[in-house]
């Protein structure tokens, strides 16, 4: 299933970031020249696809090692694996390039395809026909008689890679240029700290749904609600993937309860933390009401009604989707509401913050070194440390109850407290940074 | 209609004069073009116009009051476009200014109609359906001064307006400020084309070097 996840995410990935992106001048001269572009932009994807299979074969290897050293795999089988997962990566590699080269219609229905095949891995006899069931048998090899035939297919699966050609030939240069240009201002941004930046540079602009009605109608709130539907419509693969993980958030966020002490700490915060990812693509009103809270604004009304009116749809999808995935427990669902309520307050928190002050980067000369990079790590990420820390902590503690209504009681209730409390606190933090954006 | 005036504004920062002292009286249905060369603090005067900078010396009076964009009466009645706005990439032109125009109170049909003039005004309604990202520097342009002439104002502010826009855009974004000044509004106008000015201005203030 991880195999075809990440088969999946290559050939989603390809479109936004593919394995073809040198510099922007580079790609000028590369796509310019009359040789074919076979040729010109081989070197590029050799290596980004020698980088993948590296990482590939290196964090495998580890794993395997680790289960050889503790007598817990064979070393031939082991061999087996990283040499399968070797050949996957080449797989890999070709995928990530058809979903640079070829339509966006084609690559996201296999995806779907790559995803469907993924999840049949638990079906009995369905293993020997898709590569990411060659994974799985080998993996499972490794602690039983060792079984070849599956490194063996993987091996030649990389032959796929002789389309390689006939994709690079695809490739079209407006298209590179633009993720050339839109990498190069990432790592700009990145450099000097404006991680909101980059990741608003990440998102693609709409193409479609341009031409669904949009009411804005009655009260200007219920209008503030139909314009981010429809305007989320407009984005329909990053808002399924962004409900797809609040789903999985909530289900993360219900299992805690079910889990050993020593895990229930990673579901917890691994829940709050896609919950944060999630609600994220919900946020694109409450960002813009967000960047509109300066002067000359072009909004009729106050920036904290139209913030607070923007908040109401992610607030909604945090709720709808999580509570899918928590779905079967009462107690879960409830806690859930409360979770999703902070976690969009910290999302306009993050929102409301502005450019990043200067003061955090000036030089902080320690014994050690410069450490005025923590201060700037510390900014960027404030939002996702609440989260996981208040969030993630007190689901932990919620979770430390048990399932049942009386571990709720016992635990919940107080927990429910202490995030009501840090709600108050992030949404007076929030109401200062937005007071702050209109002077 | 609202009556605007200056009484020796200047701005200057420690000891630094952003903004020479200047003087003048926009009354209802007039236009003031504000002239001089970069520098000499145009973008200054029209932000401090509209409320969003504190003149050092001297006050700026809008109907008697001074002007500060804290006051709502002050942001109801001005209307100013200096720079380009933080627009929603997700929203097509014509819905970005039936949106405005409802957080200003035009609901419904209302701003439908306001976007719709507006845009045939501007010539930009053919490109109604289209997302930001979609439209060249010009259009843009003329979306920024859409956005400015789609909400209910009294006072009118536009920084070089002609930016970016043909001989023919810049006439229909003359055009359209002459309806809004025959309609009683108080236009106040930076720019460096003397065309625009001509057909706009009934007065001119021109800035020296601070």
């Amino acid at each position: 299933m991880i195999a075809a996840l990440l088969a999946a995410g290559a050939l989603l990935l390809g479109r936004t970031r593919g394995p073809v992106v040198p510099s922007p001048f580079l790609t000028e001269f590369l796509v310019g020249s009359d040789l074919p572009r076979s040729a010109t932009v081989l070197r590029p994807f050799l290596a980004s696809g020698a980088v993948l299979a590296c990482s590939v074969v290196a964090a495998v290897g580890l794993v395997v090692a680790a289960r050889v050293v503790g007598g817990a795999a064979a070393s031939v089988s082991a061999v087996l694996v990283v040499l399968g997962c070797l050949g996957f990566s080449g797989l890999l590699a070709g995928l990530w390039l058809v979903g640079q080269s070829l339509p966006r219609r084609f690559t996201v229905g296999l995806a779907f395809v790559v995803t469907v095949t993924g999840a049949t891995v638990t079906v009995d006899g369905t293993l020997p026909f898709t590569p990411w069931g060659w994974i799985a048998l080998l993996w499972q090899g490794l602690g039983e008689p060792t079984v070849w035939w599956p490194a063996l297919a993987l091996a030649l699966s990389s032959l796929a890679l002789l389309g390689v050609p006939a994709l690079l030939g695809n490739l079209r240069a407006d298209e590179m240029m633009a993720q050339s240009r839109r990498w190069q201002s990432i790592s700009a941004l990145v450099q000097t700290g404006d991680v909101a930046g980059a990741s608003g540079a990440l998102r693609d602009p709409p193409t479609r749904g341009r031409r669904r009605r949009m009411p804005l109608t009655g009260p200007l709130l219920v209008a503030i609600v139909q314009r981010d539907l429809i305007a989320a419509g407009r984005f329909p693969v990053r808002i399924a993937l962004g409900s797809m993980a609040l789903v999985g958030a909530g289900w993360l966020t219900a299992v805690t309860s079910t889990m050993p002490e020593g895990i229930a700490w990673i579901t917890a915060l691994a829940g709050v933390s896609l919950a944060y990812l999630g609600v994220g693509v919900w946020c694109d009103g409450l960002r813009n009401a967000a960047d509109n809270a300066t002067p000359g604004s072009l909004y009729g009304r106050s920036a904290l009604s139209m913030i607070g009116s923007h908040a109401v749809v992610p607030v909604l999808a945090a709720i709808t989707f999580g509570s899918l995935g928590a779905m079967g427990d009462n107690n879960n669902v409830a806690w859930w509401m409360l979770l999703a309520a902070f976690i969009v307050l910290v999302r306009v928190l993050d929102c409301a913050k502005g450019p990043m002050p200067i003061g955090l980067l000036l030089p902080i000369p320690t014994p050690v070194g410069d450490v005025s990079i923590l201060n700037a790590i510390a900014w960027q990420a404030d939002a996702l440390l609440i989260v996981l820390i208040v969030a993630g902590g007190l689901t932990v503690q919620v979770g430390a109850a048990g399932p049942g209504a009386a571990g709720l009681e016992a635990t919940g209730l107080g927990a429910a407290l202490w995030l009501a409390v840090a709600g108050a606190l992030v949404a007076a933090l929030a109401l200062r940074r937005i007071r702050a954006l209109g002077r | 209609m609202s009556h605007l005036e200056a009484h020796a504004v200047s701005v200057s920062i420690d000891s630094e004069m952003l903004l020479a002292p200047v003087s003048f009286a926009v009354p209802p249905g007039t236009a003031l073009a504000v002239r001089g060369a970069n520098g000499s603090g145009k973008t200054t005067l029209l932000r401090l116009l509209s409320g969003h900078l504190r003149p050092t010396t001297g006050t700026a009076l809008l109907d008697g009051r001074p002007v500060d964009e804290r006051s709502r009466t002050a942001r109801r009645g001005i209307s100013a476009r200096i720079g380009l706005p933080a627009f929603a990439r997700e929203l097509t032109m014509h819905e970005q200014l039936r949106f405005i125009a409802t957080t200003w109170g035009r609901t419904g049909s209302t701003a439908t109609d306001a976007a719709d003039a507006t845009m045939r005004a501007l010539g930009i309604f053919e490109l109604r359906n289209r997302f930001v990202n979609e439209l060249s520097s010009g259009q843009t342009q003329l979306l920024a001064v859409a956005t400015a002439l789609v909400r209910p104002f009294d006072v009118l502010i536009l920084d070089e307006p002609e930016q970016r826009l043909d001989a023919h855009r810049r006439d229909l974004v003359a055009a359209a400020v002459r309806r809004e000044i025959d309609r009683g509004a108080s236009v106040v106008i930076a720019s460096h084309s003397a065309e625009l000015v001509a057909s706009i201005a009934g007065a001119t203030v021109t800035l020296g070097q601070p």
